[in-house]
């Protein structure tokens, strides 16, 4: 038995559909806690509009967004997963097998930047970030598609032996320059260190930590809790109705690197998509979420 | 203290009187949708050529929506809405609001300071709908009642909706030119120095 090309194809097609009609567990805890909380009379009603509405895309299998945005993966194969076929291949092919399927359809979303013409397909899409997982029997696929609507508000700069000040104050800035633009209240994803693609691919993978999950690291896990309270300190609410929920939470993760720091913050609106499954050598797929 | 209110479209002068930014509207009657960048510019090139365009869309409500359009069982029918972000329409909405004397803008997290201006100069709204919450706002649509522009794809088309109960809107620009995103961004600026005090105080340090 192996992980085969046509299970990969199936699965990363699925996990693809299931963000796009489910809101994860953790994310809709939040909010049902945060509406406990939520002092702003629209930012309640706001909350609970959305709550209703991830309900009753669940319950009849419908798109909680409108946009599909393009499909990102991020892949851990296990160093004794036994892989079998073109499994690269898989998630291009995936992608276009569930374009002719999904019901109902999803709009053309793949954008070429050279030339502003859209399609169901194009260069390096699905955008598939790998790695390994020392010893494991498996590959595990987190799908976590991004748009426009959170994805322009990501920013990285590189600092030159930053304090912690100087970091937090920067975050503080992305999330006023974002305002609410990106349909808050938003995950928080930020990494800080390593060089300059790593930061960013540590914020991203900030964003799909569980929510209420403690930070391994004590000095972010305290950088993590005061940042929220600063965050939703700003007032922008839910949808920017004004309120105190503009944060579902931050994450933070670091990397060892040399005197240059970069910084980098990006966000996921409240939908904060987001699947996992593992595709086993026996052939079995567990979903994690 | 802000105000729910339910409104039949097109809107009317004393209707947008009355709305404050914060307030939260349900609306009855037609919009025109799409979240085109080119179909936003070929209205404004329409507009300045004096060209007409296939459909009416003046003193009405122009949307920053998607939607997937279909026919069931020979219907036009709307599968799902959702709003898009409209500061980047930021090149073409005053042109738009001030040809077609619109009376309200829809879609999300609000619009920049010339579309403002032209809101402010011409009696129109911003009306921003609820991101990502596509099952329920969809459900407001009760007819596609007319699409034009076939050569774009499908979110790009003009596509006229007949809505009932579509909501619920936040005002985020009333007619007086007040934007509830800029008081929020100011808001927010003013608290930052004791926002980061607090920060610097949690931490135990600061420079």
């Amino acid at each position: 038995m192996a992980i085969t090309y046509d299970l990969v194809k199936q699965v990363s097609a699925d996990l693809y559909e299931w963000s796009l009609k489910k809101v994860p567990d953790d994310t809709l805890n939040t909010m049902r806690a945060a509406l406990e909380t939520e002092s702003g009379e629209n930012a309640k009603k706001v909350l609970k509009f959305m709550l209703l509405s991830a309900e009753r895309a669940e319950e009849e299998d419908r798109f909680l967004c409108s946009d599909a945005g393009v499909p990102v993966y991020v892949v851990k194969i296990g160093t004794a997963a036994q892989l079998d076929g073109d499994i690269k291949r898989a998630f291009a092919d995936g992608f276009a097998d569930l374009v002719e399927r999904i019901d109902p359809p999803i709009l053309k979303f793949v954008q070429n930047p050279l030339t502003n013409e859209r399609s169901y397909q194009g260069k390096d899409m699905p955008i598939v970030s790998w790695d390994l997982k020392d010893g494991a029997d498996y590959m595990e696929i987190t799908c976590s598609p991004k748009a426009l609507g959170a994805g322009r508000w990501a920013q990285l700069e590189i600092f030159v032996y930053p304090t912690l000040e100087d970091i937090e104050k920067y975050i503080m800035d992305c999330v006023i320059r974002a305002g609410s633009q990106h349909c808050p209240p938003v995950m928080i994803g930020v990494g800080i260190g390593g060089s300059f693609d790593h930061a960013a691919k540590m914020a991203k993978q900030a964003t799909l930590r569980q929510l209420g999950s403690e930070n391994p690291e004590p000095i972010l896990a305290d950088m993590e809790r005061r940042l929220f309270k600063a965050i939703n300190a700003t007032g922008f609410g839910p949808m920017g109705q004004g309120g105190d929920t503009t944060a579902l939470g931050i994450h933070i993760d670091y990397s060892a690197g040399h005197g240059f720091t970069p910084v980098a913050v990006c966000f996921n609106c409240w939908i904060n998509r987001r699947t996992t499954a593992r595709i086993f050598n026996s052939g079995t797929v567990e979903r994690i979420e | 203290m802000s105000t729910t209110h339910r409104l039949a479209l097109p809107l009317k002068d004393d209707d947008l009187a009355r709305l404050e930014v914060g307030d939260l509207v349900y609306l009855d009657g037609e919009i025109v949708v799409t979240v085109g960048l080119p179909t936003h510019k070929r209205i404004a090139e329409y507009l300045d050529a004096g060209k007409k365009l296939p459909m009416d869309l003046a003193g009405g409500m122009l949307c920053q929506v998607g939607t997937f359009v279909e026919d069931i069982d020979g219907e036009p029918t709307s599968r799902y809405i959702n709003p898009s972000t409209s500061t980047r329409f930021e090149p073409y909405l005053p042109t738009i609001i001030a040809g077609l004397k619109l009376k309200a803008v829809g879609g999300k997290g609000g619009v920049g300071p010339k579309t403002i201006d032209a809101m402010r100069q011409h009696g129109c709204v911003y009306l921003s709908f609820v991101g990502g919450a596509s099952a329920l706002t969809s459900e407001a649509v009760i007819k596609v009642v007319d699409v034009q522009w076939h050569d774009f794809i499908t979110q790009f088309r003009l596509t006229k909706l007949r809505v009932e109960a579509l909501g619920p809107l936040n005002v985020g620009v009333d007619i007086r030119g007040n934007s509830l995103y800029d008081q929020l961004t100011e808001a927010a600026k003013a608290k930052l120095p004791d926002i980061m005090a607090m920060l610097n105080r949690e931490r135990g340090t600061s420079q």
